[in-house]
């Protein structure tokens, strides 16, 4: 499995975004609120690349994501890629390139990555009700800004990926 | 799946990677910071200089009560032939990443391996507890949060000598953290007129007796009947943490010397 360039690319991006977002939370943590967006990060490159592109981008973003939280190393490895498999199998059922469809995808992989680490987390928190009430501002402050944001970080991953000489669509019409 | 050894090697070597990036976006924050401070009118800057003086003023008076009460501890430990209590150097850190999640409340500091800091070291700030170190790279570390749910201590209410446990329970969102304390004895009680301190008992050997965690604000019988359990509301700067101090053993600092 070769790495190639497009999934370079896009990895450089994913980290860029994984900074920003942090970034993000370091300044909304003084009002004790946060950003989940993984479904973001994953939801173009597992639309438009090949399997085997997608595989190593799914490993090596669940990587660079487990270290920037206290998850067992390796932890987020097995739902992304999990959402990858499940992405390949549906996404010939659906209009990929579609903004809109694309969009839905992420709100809809975030909104199941995030109850994931959710569902994960309610064991350890002493006040359930609290913890809910947490998850729950969380949750939709996330898919607020996912639905924001979201045409913009595609155009950002797309105009990347052009800058390289390399034209997704152009290639899929092709092949189509 | 992955062994041991090769999961370790892959976080360190995946975090090593970007933690330059997150050194240098907090000190671009310190150098915007400096900017902003540059545009302050002179007035704002006397004035605040001002304060400073005054704070030094109090605080040169508390350091030789400190000294006074020190040299009083070493007499009384000779006197009685005590072996000495552990003495604590503080290493000052800058923060350069604050994440409080509702799975995690953790920061990032400025300062790792190389500045002699070492797993477990206890954080803290003006506020009291500020937590523990979880994760020590080369030149960064990870401090947990005594918010977060994975933070455990043995406390105490002060004046009084009774251990209690202590674990973190998130922050609501636009409010002060909050923990809860478990296994608190039937006579302690809480009113609007009296909130009692919880600070660290010294038991485990990790915190150092006596630091302040936050104040006890109510309490309800626990299932058994046998005990009280309570919610700890934490200092309200603990999601604006800008700077903290880790501490570090000394007898640990000569059974192990920084790297250069």
């Amino acid at each position: 499995m070769s790495i190639q360039l497009r999934t370079v690319v896009l990895i450089g991006v994913g980290v860029l975004f994984l900074l920003l977002l942090a970034e993000t939370n370091h300044h909304l943590a003084f009002f004790n609120l946060h950003i989940y967006a993984a479904g973001l990060l994953l939801a173009f490159p597992l639309l438009r690349l090949r399997y085997k592109q997608g595989l190593i981008f799914v490993c090596l973003i669940a990587f660079f994501h487990d270290t920037m939280a206290p998850l067992p190393f390796g932890v987020s490895f097995v739902p992304f890629l999990l959402a990858h498999t499940g992405t390949y199998v549906l996404r010939s059922h659906f209009q990929r390139e579609e903004s809109t469809a694309v969009v839905v995808f992420a709100l809809l992989l975030n909104t199941l990555l995030f109850l994931g680490f959710a569902l994960r987390g309610v064991g350890e928190a002493p006040l359930p009700g609290l913890y809910w009430q947490r998850v729950l501002v969380d949750g939709i402050l996330s898919q607020v800004v996912v639905i924001f944001i979201a045409g913009w970080y595609f155009s950002l991953q797309d105009t990347a990926l052009r800058f390289f000489g390399i034209f997704l669509d152009q290639e899929q019409r092709q092949a189509g | 799946m992955l062994p041991v050894i090769l999961k370790t090697l892959l976080r360190t070597g995946f975090h090593e990677l970007h933690a330059p990036a997150v050194q240098a976006v907090s000190v671009i924050r310190d150098v915007q910071d400096y900017w902003s401070y540059r545009t302050q009118p002179k007035d704002n800057l006397i004035e605040a200089i001002r304060d400073l003086a005054r704070h030094r003023a109090h605080d040169e008076l508390r350091l030789q009560e400190a000294e006074a009460l020190e040299r009083e501890v070493a007499r009384l430990e000779e006197l009685l032939e005590l072996p000495p209590l552990p003495g604590y150097r503080f290493e000052i850190a800058r923060v350069a990443r604050r994440e409080t999640g509702a799975w995690w409340q953790r920061i990032t500091i400025r300062k790792g391996r190389n500045h002699g800091l070492s797993v477990g070291a206890p954080v803290v700030f003006s506020g009291g507890v500020a937590g523990k170190i979880s994760e020590v790279y080369r030149n960064t570390a990870v401090v947990e949060l005594i918010s977060s749910p994975a933070f455990r201590l043995s406390a105490r209410i002060e004046g009084d000598d009774r251990p209690i446990s202590y674990q973190g329970a998130l922050a609501p969102p636009f409010a002060p953290a909050v923990g809860v304390a478990e296994f608190v004895p039937l006579d302690i009680r809480t009113d609007s007129s009296s909130t009692p301190r919880l600070v660290t008992s010294g038991l485990g050997g990790v915190f150092p007796r006596g630091l302040f965690i936050g104040e006890l604000n109510s309490l309800e019988p626990s299932p058994d009947g046998l005990f009280q359990t309570g919610r700890v509301r934490l200092d309200q700067s603990l999601n604006r943490l800008y700077e903290v101090a880790v501490l570090i053993r000394e007898s640990e600092e000569g059974d192990d010397p920084p790297t250069p």
